[in-house]
């Protein structure tokens, strides 16, 4: 018999009268078998399609089915009449239900805020779109590098070159602030974040939100200062609300300048890349900037010191770029110009990209590691869904007697899911308020570490809510389906007569152990990945860096002029807690460097260039950095004898240090020469995220910015603690009395190097402990339903003799292999995404396979002790309960 | 006699399900029509004008049993009913009536 196209009966079907149904598709067909035979499938089918539109009329559609509907109110309320009753029943069921999907919930609630925090950087400025930051490309061994950097001039010649808005900014992040008040008392500021020097047209660029003055005039000329509204409270005492009166006042800038505030504009947003809270006319910043040179130099170049272009609609990026090529040959000379293009960087990519990784917030957080979170968070929350599914099925068999008497009084399939999955939406629904309380700690927990702060508001924004009953809605569909139809589906004899087989159920069973599998997996991968992230983080710690860095206080030093130094290091000496003292640039390792080119005829390597270190006679021994060859120079020698790194000497083609003492050396565009007077072995004078540097230390006495501090005091001990730091602060105040004291562990200043990869962990913590979690409560939930099942097989064991370890084995066992299973897909996972992430790293963990062990030893004796509770309460089970109802 | 008003399709309609007597339903119905009027007419057409001489008192019906070709759907067969026959009786009359008064047939 031929059939009509199945889409269009059933569009019939769905449409019809029901009354009519019946005689019109009998028509239908007959009409249908008769054109077959006379005009062939096709024509036939065409006229059936014809047909069936045709029909689509109103006299012959079914009514709108309110009248049918109205019934269903009754009914969906008796769907939460039972789903409550359950819920309070089987409380331990429910408990672990809504704790599961609340973690899952909360969890991807809080990613969801983290990942829309940091992608809404800078959007609020109008021209978002249209800002670009001037960036230079440098080729190096066929791959691009970019940095940020620019000449303080390239603004200026930008706008008189091709006429377009572009300002330039330097920021310098710290300064040291005076404010005087009326009595004459002087309050001073330390501060270290917020200070920049910009010109005039910054402010026309980006928004700002003036509470008093305005962009046009605000830093119309040198000797004006903006504050923010916090800034302004803090240096002039002012409440809040008139943070205006500040206007007019004055600050003292690094004791050489007065300046007046101008404007005061409100707090910039935690998401601004430009967290700035003084702001400067860029003409100023010769206080801060010994190498500013009037703003007019085309060939310093500093890391602080950005250009941003507004380029107008009618301009596209890539016009702009072409137009630049070569520019940088008219300021420049040609072997400086050649060596980089000027590239442009959109605004909207200034917070995420991997290139250019430098901001004045500090670090940018790129895309991949956001996509990351998001993929952990979907994943946290799909767990809380598996965990949902194995848990309600192996409630089916407690429910099977209930569905039994609701088929056997006529509801369908459709009504019964409709019943269960309202049950879903309903414990959802609880689960997603307490989602929001697990919301709120997380995210109190994780602004401490990421240091911003995480607003859910969720009853003021509509698109937190909006999200909120997006996932309820998933997760209900995702976790509720499944259990549904199995519970639809069941012979309603079989249900009521409550002998449901194993063998029914079983195959189900298996998508629950292919379930338990992938949760098995996923916590596996996040054991593994939070171990390999400990190990590096701990790498990165304690590896010997070549130096000691332990015991040893860092002060900054204002001003370096040798005879104060002088005196404070005798001072300092006074103590017999301080053991060494030394002047110097930075420490070994510094997050700052004087970074030159160097140049000697025995390099082959390209470009190469080294750090320098102005550093007393002491700084080697304080440091204990290890001199393999010649010696340390001493006070009073010529300026050009230098210490170099070993690594140095190899540039230089010198294997054996020895051989390199006496070589003379330029280093620096100006081409001065060092001699090399002693060598010492390599050391880290970088983050170990990368390789090392060249090191050359000399003895001149500009560039001294700090004071290291050997102690031989107990840094446990609170009180030598206090003591050494007021006899370090008595000392330095006398001989600064115009600045603010502040110190520095060395140690604890290193560890900060590497917070990001710190914050990293703590999350990941947090996330993996909830992932555990949310896992033994599926794996709970599947024990419970092999015991369910097998509550008889139980008995009749128990019967026979058996012991509560053998039963217990009886659920291990297929524990053992699901487990083993999962760490088969777990471990290459991990093992690929740990060991790309690693290779960001210079210097690394090699990937043992102890990690691995341990992480599936730590999930196994996880997953143990979880069926053990179970198992072992079901061994405990009186036989004769069990068996007495056969 | 007052008249309910007759549609010219449901007319025809009704004259088909007469001639039928008793095996009228749907598709014989279309077909029956059709042989007569010449013209291609829709299913559906036919199916509500049934159900609305059905609702009008002029046609009642029962299910009848289900052939081969119809799978397992059974007919709904129609046959007139007296007020059915009245009606049209009545229409075919008026008709009468008005052509005697044609005066170019009475030449």
């Amino acid at each position: 018999m031929n059939k009509p196209p199945k889409l269009f009966l059933k569009f019939f079907r769905w449409f019809c009268h029901p009354q009519l149904k019946t005689p019109i598709e009998g028509d239908l067909m007959e009409l249908y078998e008769e054109r077959v035979r006379e005009m062939g499938k096709n024509k036939a089918d065409q006229r059936f399609i014809k047909d069936v539109l045709l029909l689509f009329r109103p006299s012959i559609i079914k009514p709108a089915d309110g009248t049918y509907r109205i019934n269903n109110y009754g009914m969906l309320k008796n769907y939460f009449v039972t789903s409550f009753r359950f819920i309070k029943r089987e409380k331990m069921f429910s408990m672990m239900n809504i704790l599961g999907l609340a973690l899952g919930i909360g969890c991807g609630l809080v990613i969801y805020k983290i990942i829309d925090h940091e992608t809404s950087f800078d959007k609020h400025h109008s021209n978002y779109e249209h800002i670009y930051r001037l960036v230079n490309e440098f080729e190096r061994d066929g791959d691009y590098v970019y940095f940020a950097g620019q000449p303080h001039a390239i603004a200026e010649g930008l706008r008189n070159d091709f006429g377009i808005t572009s300002t330039m900014s330097y920021y310098d992040k710290d300064g040291f602030i005076a404010v005087e008040d009326s009595e004459g008392n002087k309050k001073k500021f330390q501060e270290s974040e917020g200070v920049v020097f910009i010109e005039p047209e910054f402010l026309t660029l980006f928004d700002f939100e003036w509470i008093s003055g305005n962009a046009t005039s605000a830093l119309s000329e040198k000797g004006k200062v903006i504050l923010t509204s916090s800034n302004a409270q803090k240096y002039y005492g002012l409440k809040p609300d008139d943070v205006h009166k500040a206007v007019g006042r004055s600050l003292v800038l690094e004791n050489e300048k007065t300046l007046y505030v101008s404007a005061v504009i409100e707090d910039l947003p935690s998401t601004s890349d430009f967290p700035f809270k003084v702001v400067f006319h860029y003409q100023d910043q010769d206080v801060a900037n010994r190498y500013f040179y009037e703003g007019k130099s085309w060939q310093e170049y500093n890391s602080a010191t950005n250009c941003f272009v507004l380029l107008k609609d009618q301009m596209s990026q890539s016009e702009f770029e072409e137009q630049l090529e070569g520019y940088l040959m008219k300021y420049q000379p040609e072997d400086m110009a050649s060596l980089m293009e000027l590239k442009l960087q959109p605004l909207a990519e200034m917070h995420s990209s991997s290139t250019v990784t430098r901001n004045y917030r500090g670090a940018t957080v790129s895309n991949n590691k956001l996509i990351a979170l998001g993929i952990v968070g979907l994943f946290m929350i799909i767990t809380a869904c598996i965990n949902f599914i194995n848990l309600s099925t192996a409630q089916a068999v407690k429910r099977s007697k209930e569905v039994g008497v609701r088929k056997s009084l006529g509801s369908n399939k459709s009504q019964l899911i409709m019943q269960f999955l309202s049950e879903t939406f309903l414990i959802t629904l609880i689960a997603a308020v307490f989602g929001l309380l697990v919301a709120q700690l997380l995210s109190s927990e994780i602004e401490n570490i990421f240091g911003y702060e995480i607003d859910l508001q969720l009853f003021t924004e509509l698109e937190m809510l909006r999200n909120v009953a997006i996932i309820v809605l998933s997760v209900t569909f995702i976790s509720g389906i499944y259990p549904a139809t199995i519970l639809a589906r069941m012979n309603p004899i079989l249900a009521v007569k409550n002998s449901l087989s194993a063998k029914q159920t079983s195959g189900f069973l298996s998508l629950r152990r292919a379930l338990v599998v992938f949760q098995f997996a996923i916590s596996q991968i996040l054991i593994i990945g939070i171990l390999i992230l400990n190990m590096q983080m701990d790498y990165f710690l304690t590896k010997d860096l070549g130096f000691n860095k332990d015991s040893i206080i860092t002060v900054k030093l204002p001003e370096s002029d040798s005879l104060k130094l002088q005196v404070l290091k005798t001072n300092l000496m006074s103590s017999s807690q301080v053991e060494k003292v030394s002047f110097n640039t930075s420490g070994p390792l510094a997050t700052w460097k004087v970074n030159n080119p160097i140049y000697h005829p025995g390099i082959v390597e390209e470009d190469p260039s080294g750090n320098l270190k102005n550093v007393d006679e002491n700084y080697l021994d304080l440091f204990e950095l290890e001199l393999i060859a010649g010696e340390n120079y001493k006070e009073g020698d010529p300026r050009d004898h230098v210490v170099v790194n070993h690594k140095m000497t190899r540039l230089f083609g010198f294997d054996d240090p020895v051989e390199a003492l006496g070589e003379r050396f330029q280093y620096g565009r100006s081409g001065r020469e060092y001699t090399i007077v002693g060598v010492v072995e390599d050391f880290h004078a970088g983050s170990l995220k990368r390789e090392m540097d060249n090191v050359v230390f000399a003895n001149m006495k500009w560039n001294i910015y700090q004071a290291a501090i050997k102690f031989n005091a107990n840094k446990s001990s609170f009180s030598d603690i206090q003591n050494l730091i007021a006899h370090i602060d008595k000392h330095w105040s006398t001989a600064f009395p115009d600045h603010v004291f502040d110190f520095e562990f060395y140690d604890e200043h290193l560890a900060a190097l590497y917070e990001t990869e710190h914050n990293v962990s703590e999350v990941f913590k947090i996330i993996v402990a909830i992932a555990i979690i949310i896992g033994c409560l599926g794996l709970h939930g599947l024990v419970s339903f092999m015991a369910n099942q097998r509550t008889k097989e139980i008995g009749i064991r128990k019967v026979m003799g058996a012991s509560v370890l053998n039963i217990w084995n009886i659920f291990s066992k297929e524990m053992l292999i699901l487990l083993t299973i999962a760490f088969f897909i777990a471990g290459p996972v991990a093992y690929y995404a740990m060991n790309s992430w690693l290779d960001n790293y210079a210097y690394r963990i090699p990937l043992t396979p102890t990690v691995f062990v341990i992480a599936i030893l730590v999930s196994l004796a996880i997953a143990l002790l979880t069926i053990s509770y179970r198992s072992i309460k079901a061994s405990k089970a009186n036989p004769i309960l069990s068996l007495r109802d056969e | 006699m007052k008249n309910k008003g007759l549609g010219e399709f449901e007319e025809l309609i009704l004259l088909a399900v007469c001639i039928l007597d008793g095996s009228a339903y749907g598709i014989s119905v279309k077909k029956e029509v059709e042989k007569h009027s010449g013209r291609s007419i829709l299913l559906g057409a036919v199916h509500i004008t049934l159900y609305r001489l059905q609702d009008k008192g002029f046609l009642k019906s029962k299910l009848g049993g289900n052939s081969e070709k119809r799978g397992d759907r059974r007919k709904r067969l129609f046959s007139i009913t007296e007020t059915g026959m009245q009606q049209l009786q009545a229409a075919q009359d008026v008709r009468q009536k008005m052509w005697q008064f044609i005066p170019q047939l009475k030449q």
